[in-house]
């Protein structure tokens, strides 16, 4: 033992010398005089080690006179502590037990956030908080933290806290061998003096019949945990005695009076008391860390459906047979409300598998008349759980349609032998379930507990405002969003004023004002002292707005008085003048817009582009006009004319067309005075930005043919990836901007989040027409539109819907710096027929855009093959129409063949990554090794079948290839080439590919050296 | 009665596009593959790609359900055909129509809404299992398999269980 050792040991000496004496404080640390007096060295040497002990972090320093060491959080749980104790016997022997952990190989264990102790199921989402909190409390120096554990009944509150126990005594906060003392203070809540003689014991002659004495729980949970249930029901005298052991670790039998005597427990109060309630007061301020149980109907349904697994597992093996839940069933389970929670959850299930199981048993017997033999053999035969043995009160029954109706029916398989979770169901990264995940996340971050859901969702729908046609979807995310509790505050609220309400639309300004009210409430509560200068200089505002619209002001009072004795919330009087504002609709609706027409070679294309680019913004004034190829020129004007007539031209005609003779149109007016501009050879960006800008009426028709050129020159620009920028904005206070901040980033898809900044943005009174956007800015969200000229606005509430999340994505990925070769030749695309670009970097593959157009890559495949056709240098040539219109044909094709197919996987998603999986595969293979491989068909076929193999993988399946070893063995390089390729896939899917796809999609790609593995 | 095996009948919904079928031609070393699709046959785009998907030494034709009932009855070539068929149900109107057909082999059926899964690719409405029973009633051997080195299963046997 080095000296450095026996000095460390000293002062771990002294620390538990210290702490067992006396709990009055004389000044944290010790003197160099009382550690080498301890270590038994010269005080100068003694000084020299404790100094590098400090260096080393497992000591600090208290400045002052003298100056004073103690043992850091590292050197606490330092390595090698337990080693450097064992010489020393005697005194700092029960040191181990308390300080370090107990045995050498746990020692280099320090209490972490991130070690890998199994909480069980539920612990990455839904317990995700309460598990937090609890590694927190628990190895909190030195014994952790008594903890309160709040959660209705059955949320599974007695065996977190044996979660809790086993974590404590494998981190070393307790003994290995460290009792759990568990107690239900409502078992004898009828006679307290039995109940504090079970908690605390009691002397001889204490009271009559006490014959000798007896200890109580209190005594043998002495060193380990103390769980106390139901602790609302400790009778006010033992919630005394509980905290005088809590404070000063001292307690008294009952009937004694001298002594007091000691007892280390580390308690957990847990109760289903909601923790405003009087009592629970008290505790809370005694018990400094609350932690709370999410509801069974709170829990992410991911998480629930882990559950179910372990459940049945449960139960599957003490059955000793495998169960089936077939979807219905399994549907049941997840979507009922379960008021008694995991408990209810599990019982249900018991008594279904009881059913189920008498039910086979007599099947059976039916069956095989009764004969030994066939019920051994049967013995293996799944116990199939059908919906009529799951016996769910009337009251539970209230399913979540919403949900429902998102999710998938899956089977279950459980067999007792196999404990592999099968995956959850839900695959689609864009589907409102995922959203909702995300959102749950979002919110935890934020540190909000949702509080209840949903069960009032039907009533909720029936008063839908909106006329039917729109999806309750937005609503429901919102309740999600905020909590049960702050939504019906603001609903109920909202009641108050709904029949005097004068604007259109009254959900979208339900919404905004709910997000609004959530982000002040938020920020208030969780910076209450922040005195908000910006709110000052919203002094004007509300004048402004008082005097404008008084009306409005006058709802916004009532609407926020009501607000404020729903929710208890107090709320500053400018918020008044800024509800009102909010009460009206964000963007002008009212007035003409200009039309857009989509005129585009083929029988089907221009409808085609259309329908898809509204999938993605919702408008009104767009006419698909499509053109098959063999129209005479002098026909074709006839037909926009005739188009025309269907869309209201009071403000000009944009055309986007890849006609020539359309395209000559531009500047000139047809059918008798309607000006026209065209914007030639535009793909489905094109579509897209033409519509979003087409929102902002206040644009022109020049305005907008211009940036649109503009636009499409930007993008052909072959700069690298600029990040984008989205402001999150709103009035006041960074509540609303931060959330959506989040939102936003949480929205997005990997590979756009490195290139996508968010930036939080309080926009003042003073600020607004004057505001310059920063560069790169691709788009604003907030409860305010700041109306910068050519930067898309979303306003809050749309981010609540898929349409509003895809159209934003749709917004960012169109800025990418994506140079496809017909881009760039689009620069100078104006007219017709130019000499191919020689920009070297145009030959560039396009970067894949997440739910905007697919449509660049297949024609750069097809570009690519042209180029190759005539010189390398030229690969961005022109490619011919005809070809360009097969593209786009088969493009489409193959989506709508995938969006009927694909069961699992997103259809956008899919070809999302496949497209970036094609280019990895095309950039990295030399052009002989590729041939025919290039041309549109195969790239078609490739993402169709690609996209296939994702979903098998993604179901954990595959198709056998005889020869998928011979060809990995053979052409190495070319396998390696695939494999490298899958990595997008990996990325978002999670999946890796089985050798056997891997040969097939060999095959399709290289189908050359396909032939020769058959030949040889 | 044609020869056995001259006709090899599949059912899968994705036809030639899950890739799946080329372990098939060569387990059954065919050079004819009919696909039978009412949807794909009317569209032109599908032709092609289903045409692009198979090696040029294969003969491929897209029909309609009519259309291959025809062909069978006028066109039939000198060697075995595979048979794709998008529905179980113009298997079974082509059994109707007079085609000879002792064997179907059922390699994806997609799920829909209301569905029962038969196996991991194979699921049935109430469309499918009345066309399984009907083919059933007339003696055509029915099985599920995705791949030749699949085991077969007993289609009847498993709407039997699965199906209510």
């Amino acid at each position: 033992m080095s000296r450095r050792d026996t000095v460390l040991a000293a002062v771990v000496k002294l620390t538990r010398q210290r702490g067992a004496q006396t709990r009055a404080s004389d000044g944290e640390g010790f003197t160099t005089a009382e550690i080498a007096d301890v270590a038994g060295c010269l005080r100068a040497n003694c000084s020299a080690e404790l100094n590098a002990l400090v260096r080393a972090g497992l000591l600090a320093k208290r400045r002052g006179r003298p100056v004073r060491y103690y043992l850091t959080g590292d050197g606490l749980a330092s390595t090698g502590l337990s080693s450097l104790l064992g010489p020393v016997e005697g005194a700092v022997a029960p040191l181990k037990k308390t300080l370090t952990p107990a045995r050498s190989d746990v020692s280099l264990r320090r209490p972490h956030l991130e070690d890998d102790f199994d909480w069980g199921v539920g612990a990455e989402r839904s317990l995700r908080d309460a598990v937090q909190q609890a590694k927190m409390a628990l190895t909190y120096p030195p014994h952790g933290m008594h903890i309160l554990l709040l959660g209705e009944t059955g949320v599974g509150k007695s065996s977190f806290s044996e979660k809790m126990h086993r974590y404590a005594a494998s981190f070393g906060v307790l003994d290995e061998d460290a009792p759990l003392v568990a107690f239900n203070c409502a078992e004898y809540a009828s006679n307290p003096e039995i109940l504090l003689d079970q908690l605390f014991g009691h002397a001889r002659g204490a009271y009559t019949g006490a014959h000798q004495d007896r200890p109580g729980l209190v005594e043998r949970a002495d060193g380990g945990m103390l769980f106390l249930d139901e602790v609302h029901r400790l009778p006010p005298q033992g919630q005394e005695m509980l905290f005088h052991l809590l404070d000063y670790g001292e307690f008294r039998r009952i009937g004694e009076t001298e002594v007091w005597r000691k007892a280390r427990v580390l308690l957990v109060a847990a109760t289903t008391e909601s923790p405003e309630s009087a009592l629970l007061a008290t505790f809370r301020r005694r018990i400094p860390v609350v932690i709370r149980l999410p509801a069974l109907r709170d829990w992410e349904l991911r998480d629930r459906f882990d559950l179910i697994y372990h459940l049945c597992l449960e139960e599957a093996r003490s059955l000793g047979r495998p169960l089936h839940l077939p979807g219905p069933s399994l549907d049941i389970l997840l979507f009922s409300r379960f008021a008694s929670n995991i408990g209810e959850l599990k019982n249900t299930l018991k008594l279904a598998c009881a059913r189920a199981y008498n039910r086979t048993l007599s099947r059976r017997t039916d069956a095989a008349g009764q004969t030994p033999d066939a019920r051994d053999h049967g013995s293996q035969e799944a116990i199939e759980i059908l919906p009529e043995h799951l016996v769910i009160a009337p009251a539970d029954g209230v399913n979540r349609p919403l949900f429902r109706t998102l999710m998938r029916s899956v089977d279950m398989r459980v067999d007792p032998g196999v404990d592999r979770p099968p995956s959850f169901p839900m695959m689609e990264a864009d589907s409102i379930y995922v959203k909702l995940d995300r959102l749950g996340r979002t919110l935890q971050e934020l540190g909000f507990a949702t509080e209840e859901i949903l069960d009032v969702l039907e009533r909720e729908l029936k008063r839908q405002r909106a006329p039917s046609g729109e999806t309750p979807v937005s609503v429901d995310e919102l309740r999600q969003f905020v909590g049960e509790s702050f939504y019906s505050a603001v609903c109920r609220a909202w009641e108050e004023i709904d029949p005097e309400f004068p604007y259109p639309d009254t959900q979208a300004a339900f919404l905004r004002v709910a997000m609004h009210l959530f982000g002040v409430v938020r920020s208030d509560s969780t910076v209450s002292t922040a005195a908000s200068s910006s709110r000052r200089s919203l002094f004007d505002i509300v004048e402004g707005v008082r005097k404008e619209s008084p009306h409005a002001y006058q709802l916004s009072r009532k609407f926020l008085e009501a607000f404020e004795t729903f929710s208890g919330v107090q709320l500053p009087p400018e918020e008044t003048a800024i509800v009102a504002m909010l009460f009206r609709p964000s963007t002008p609706e009212q007035g003409k817009a200009v039309a857009i027409v989509v005129a585009l070679f083929g029988d089907s294309v221009a409808t085609e582009m259309v329908r898809t680019a509204l999938q993605l913004v919702c408008d009104e004034d767009i006419a698909a006009l499509n053109i098959p190829v063999q129209t005479p020129q002098d026909v074709m004007e006839t037909m926009l004319n005739k188009t025309l007539e269907t869309v209201d031209t009071t403000r000009g005609v944009l055309l986007l067309t890849n006609v020539p003779r359309l395209a000559e149109l531009d500047g000139a007016t047809v059918a008798g005075g309607v000006p026209i501009r065209a914007i030639t050879r535009p793909d489905l960006h094109t579509v897209v930005t033409a519509l979003h800008i087409h929102r902002d009426n206040r644009l022109e028709l020049d305005d907008m043919a211009s940036w649109l050129k503009a636009h499409n020159r930007s993008r052909s620009l072959p700069t690298p990836q600029t990040t984008r920028v989205v402001w999150a904005c709103c009035l006041t206070g960074k509540g609303t901007a931060r959330a959506v901040e989040r939102l936003i980033r949480e929205a997005l898809p990997a590979e756009l989040r490195g290139q996508v900044r968010v930036v939080a943005k309080e926009l003042g009174p003073a600020q607004g027409p004057d505001l310059e956007p920063e560069a790169n800015l691709a788009a604003v969200v907030g409860s305010i539109n700041p109306g910068l000229v050519g930067v898309p606005f979303f306003s809050v509430e749309t981010l609540f819907s898929r349409e509003g999340i895809s159209q934003l994505l749709g917004v960012l990925s169109l800025g990418q710096a994506s140079a496809a070769p017909d881009r760039a030749h689009r620069e100078t695309g104006d007219a017709e027929d130019s000499a191919p670009s020689s920009d070297p970097d145009a030959s560039a593959a396009p970067v894949p855009d997440a739910g905007g157009s697919w449509s660049d890559q297949v024609v750069s495949a097809g570009g690519n093959q042209a180029g190759k056709s005539s010189t390398p240098s030229q690969s961005a040539a022109e490619p011919a129409t005809e070809q360009d219109e097969m593209t786009a044909r088969l493009e489409q094709h193959v989506y709508n063949l995938l969006k009927r197919n694909l069961v699992f996987v997103n259809p956008d998603l899919a070809l999302g990554v496949v497209r970036e999986m094609w280019r990895r595969i095309v950039q990295g293979t030399a052009e002989s090794a590729l041939n025919a491989a290039l041309s549109p068909e195969t790239y078609a076929r490739f993402c169709l079948h690609t996209a296939y193999v994702i979903e098998r993988c993604v179901r954990n399946e595959h198709v056998p290839h005889p020869y998928a070893g011979q060809i990995a063995a053979r052409y190495p390089n070319e396998w390696h080439q695939l494999q490298a390729a899958w990595e997008p896939v990996q990325e978002t899917f999670r999946v890796s590919v089985h050798p056997d796809e891997l040969a097939y999609l060999f095959e399709l790609v290289f189908s050359d050296h396909e032939v020769e593995v058959f030949q040889s | 009665m044609s020869g056995q095996q001259s006709l090899f009948v599949r059912v899968d919904d994705r036809l030639i596009h899950g890739q799946v079928v080329t372990t098939w031609v060569r387990s059954l070393g065919v050079r004819t593959i009919w696909v039978m699709s009412d949807r794909a046959a009317n569209e032109p785009i599908e032709v092609v790609l289903l045409k692009s998907s198979v090696p040029s030494h294969l003969d491929l034709e897209v029909y309609t359900v009519e259309q291959t009932v025809e062909a069978w009855q006028r066109r039939r070539p000198s060697g075995p055909v595979l048979l794709l068929a998008e529905f179980l149900q113009d298997v079974l109107y082509l059994c109707e129509s007079g085609v000879d057909i002792d064997q179907i082999n059922l390699g994806g059926m997609r799920y829909k809404p209301g569905y029962a899964a038969l196996s991991k690719a194979v699921y049935v409405g109430e469309a499918e299992a009345a066309a399984l029973q009907a083919l059933e009633a007339r003696g055509v051997e029915a099985y599920i398999r995705v791949v030749p080195s699949d085991a077969k299963v007993d289609a009847y046997e498993r709407l039997r269980q699965r199906w209510h």
